[in-house]
C-alpha cells in the first residue's frame, strides 16, 4: 500500500517536471525574431502600426518631437524588380500632435500647416533604388502645405513574413519598414518663427503594411 | 528688455511687422507731399498709396513673399492682389455719380474677395453650408464696407476706426492661433498711425474713399482668415465686428451734427476700442484656459 503511494507521487512529480519543462520550452519558442521572408508584393499600410513623426530644434537649445496620429496608403515592393516599386502615402496635417494642444493648435493655422486650406501631407514615389540586401532610396514627390517637392528617404527594411493573428483574428503576411529624410520647412513655404524654430525637420516614417497581393 | 531685442526673433518681429511698413508709408507721404505741391489735388491719393505701399512692403517681409506670383498659392498670397485689384476697382467706380455704382462695386468686390478666401473651405463642405458661409461673410464685410464709408466725406474717422480694428486684431490673433496674422494685422495698424498723424499734420489734407477702401478690404481679409483658417472663437468674431460697427455708427452720428474737430474724427475710433478691449479679454480668457504659452 505504502509502496503504491510513493509510486504515484514520483510518478505525479515525474509528470509535473516534464510538463514544467515542455512549457519553458514554449516559452523560448516565443522569443522575438525577425521575419525574413520575401517582402515581394502590394501592401495596405496599417495605421494602428504606423507612425509619422518628426524632429525639429527649438529656441537653438532643445530639439522638439512631433508626430502625426492618423496615416494611410499603400506600397508595392518587389526586389527582382525594382522598377515597378511604389509607395503611396497620405497623412492628414490635422492629425499632428507634440503632447500639447494648444502648441498643436497654433501648428493646425495659418502660420503652419494651414490644415483647413491644406488639409493633406502626400509622399508619391517614382522610383525606387535598393542600395543593399535590406535598404534603397525611395525617390518621390513630397507635398506639405500645398508645396511639392522632390525628396529621397532612405528606406530600411525590418522584416516580412507571414505573421499569426495579426491581422486580427486570422493573420496575414506582414512587411515593414522605416523610412528617414531631412527636408527644410522653408521649401514648403512654412517660414514662420524662423529666429525660433529651426528650419531643418528630421523626418521619420514607421510603415508596417498588410500584403493585399503577392 | 534689451535681451529682447538682442533676440533675432524679436527683432525681426518689430521690424517685420512695425518699423518697416511705418518707415515705408512715411517716405511715400513725404514724397508724395514734396511732389504735388503744385498739384494740390493729388494730395488726396497719397494716402491710399501710403497705406498700401506701407501694408505691403511689411506684407513682403512677414510672409517672405517678395514675388507677389500670380496666381497665389495660398489665401494670404491673394491678400495684396485684393487689396490692389479691390482698390482700383471701388476708385474707378467712385468716379461715377450714380451712387448704385458705389455701393454695387464694394458689394462686388466684398463677394468675390469672401468666394476666393473661403473657396479652399467652401470645396469641402456641402453646397448648402458653403453657400451659407460666403453668403454670410460677404453680406457682413458688404454691410461694414457701406457703413464705414457711406458717402464721399473725409475719411479719417473711418481710419481712425480701422486702426482700432487693426490693433485688435493684432492683439487677438496670437492668441487664437497665429502669430502671423497679428503681424500683418501690427502692419496694418502702424501704416494706419503713420497715416492719421501725417494727415493731421499737413494742413488741408483729406483722406478720400480709396484710403479707407484699401483698409477695409485688407482688414476684412484678415478677419475672415482669423475666423475660417485660425479658428478663432465667434464670440471674438462678433465683437470685433461690433467694433467697427459702432466706430461707423459714432461717425455717422458725429457727421450728421457737423462735428469736423480733431475729436469728431478720433472719437469713433474711441468708442470702437471698447468693444475691442471685450475681443481681446475674451480671447485671452480662451488662450489661459486652454493652458497659456509654450
Amino acid at each position: 500500500m505504502l509502496q503504491n503511494k510513493v509510486s504515484i507521487a514520483l510518478r505525479t512529480t515525474i509528470l509535473s517536471v516534464a510538463l514544467s519543462a515542455s512549457l519553458v520550452s514554449l516559452a523560448d519558442a516565443a522569443t522575438y525574431h525577425r521575419l525574413d521572408a520575401s517582402p515581394a508584393g502590394s501592401y495596405r499600410i496599417d495605421p494602428d502600426h504606423s507612425l509619422a513623426w518628426f524632429t525639429i530644434g527649438h529656441a537653438g537649445v532643445a530639439v522638439v518631437v512631433g508626430r502625426f496620429d492618423k496615416l494611410s496608403g499603400s506600397y508595392t515592393f518587389n526586389p527582382a524588380s525594382p522598377a515597378g516599386d511604389k509607395v503611396d502615402i497620405r497623412i492628414p496635417a490635422a492629425s499632428i500632435n507634440t503632447n500639447f494642444a494648444l502648441r498643436d493648435h497654433d501648428l493646425r493655422g495659418p502660420d503652419f500647416f494651414n490644415v483647413r486650406e491644406f488639409p493633406n501631407i502626400t509622399f508619391v514615389s517614382t522610383r525606387y533604388q535598393p542600395t543593399g540586401k535590406d535598404g534603397g532610396q525611395l525617390f518621390g514627390k513630397l507635398t506639405i502645405h500645398g508645396v511639392t517637392r522632390p525628396v529621397a528617404f532612405h528606406v530600411r527594411e525590418i522584416g516580412a513574413g507571414p505573421v499569426p493573428a495579426l491581422p486580427k483574428p486570422w493573420g496575414g503576411y506582414l512587411s515593414g519598414y522605416v523610412a528617414t529624410t531631412t527636408i527644410q520647412r522653408s521649401d514648403f513655404g512654412m517660414d514662420a518663427y524662423a529666429g525660433m524654430i529651426a528650419n531643418t525637420v528630421h523626418l521619420h516614417v514607421n510603415i508596417e503594411g498588410v500584403r493585399t497581393a503577392g | 528688455m534689451w535681451n529682447l531685442w538682442q533676440s533675432s526673433f524679436v527683432r525681426s518681429l518689430i521690424l517685420d511687422s512695425a518699423l518697416f511698413p511705418a518707415a515705408v508709408t512715411m517716405l511715400i507721404v513725404v514724397a508724395a507731399y514734396y511732389k504735388t505741391r503744385k498739384c494740390p489735388r493729388w494730395r488726396s491719393i497719397i494716402w491710399g498709396a501710403a497705406i498700401l505701399g506701407g501694408f505691403l512692403g511689411g506684407y513682403a517681409l512677414i510672409y517672405r513673399d517678395l514675388s507677389f506670383p500670380f496666381p497665389p498659392r495660398t489665401v494670404l498670397s491673394w491678400l495684396p492682389w485684393l487689396a490692389l485689384m479691390g482698390g482700383i476697382v471701388v476708385a474707378i467706380a467712385d468716379r461715377r455719380k450714380h451712387p448704385g455704382w458705389r455701393y454695387g462695386a464694394r458689394g462686388m468686390t466684398a463677394s468675390v474677395s469672401a468666394w476666393i478666401l473661403l473657396w479652399p473651405i467652401m470645396r469641402q463642405e456641402s453646397v448648402l453650408a458653403a453657400f451659407l458661409a460666403w453668403l454670410t461673410v460677404a453680406g457682413l464685410w458688404s454691410v461694414l464696407w457701406l457703413a464705414l464709408i457711406p458717402d464721399k466725406r473725409d475719411q479719417k474717422s473711418t481710419g481712425a476706426t480701422l486702426f482700432v480694428g487693426a490693433v485688435g486684431l493684432a492683439l487677438v490673433a496670437p492668441l487664437s492661433s497665429s502669430i502671423l496674422l497679428a503681424q500683418f494685422g501690427s502692419a496694418l495698424a502702424v501704416v494706419l498711425a503713420v497715416a492719421l498723424v501725417f494727415s493731421f499734420l499737413m494742413r488741408g489734407s483729406r483722406w478720400d474713399s480709396p484710403s479707407a477702401d484699401v483698409g477695409v478690404l485688407i482688414l476684412g481679409a484678415l478677419m475672415v482668415d482669423l475666423r475660417f483658417y485660425a479658428g478663432a472663437s465667434m464670440g471674438v468674431m462678433v465683437w470685433l465686428l461690433v467694433s467697427l460697427a459702432a466706430g461707423a455708427g459714432v461717425a455717422s452720428i458725429l457727421q450728421h451734427r457737423g462735428s469736423s474737430s480733431r475729436w469728431a474724427v478720433l472719437t469713433p475710433g474711441l468708442i470702437s476700442s471698447l468693444p475691442m478691449a471685450v475681443a481681446g479679454w475674451m480671447a485671452l480668457q480662451t488662450y489661459l484656459a486652454s493652458g497659456g504659452g509654450y
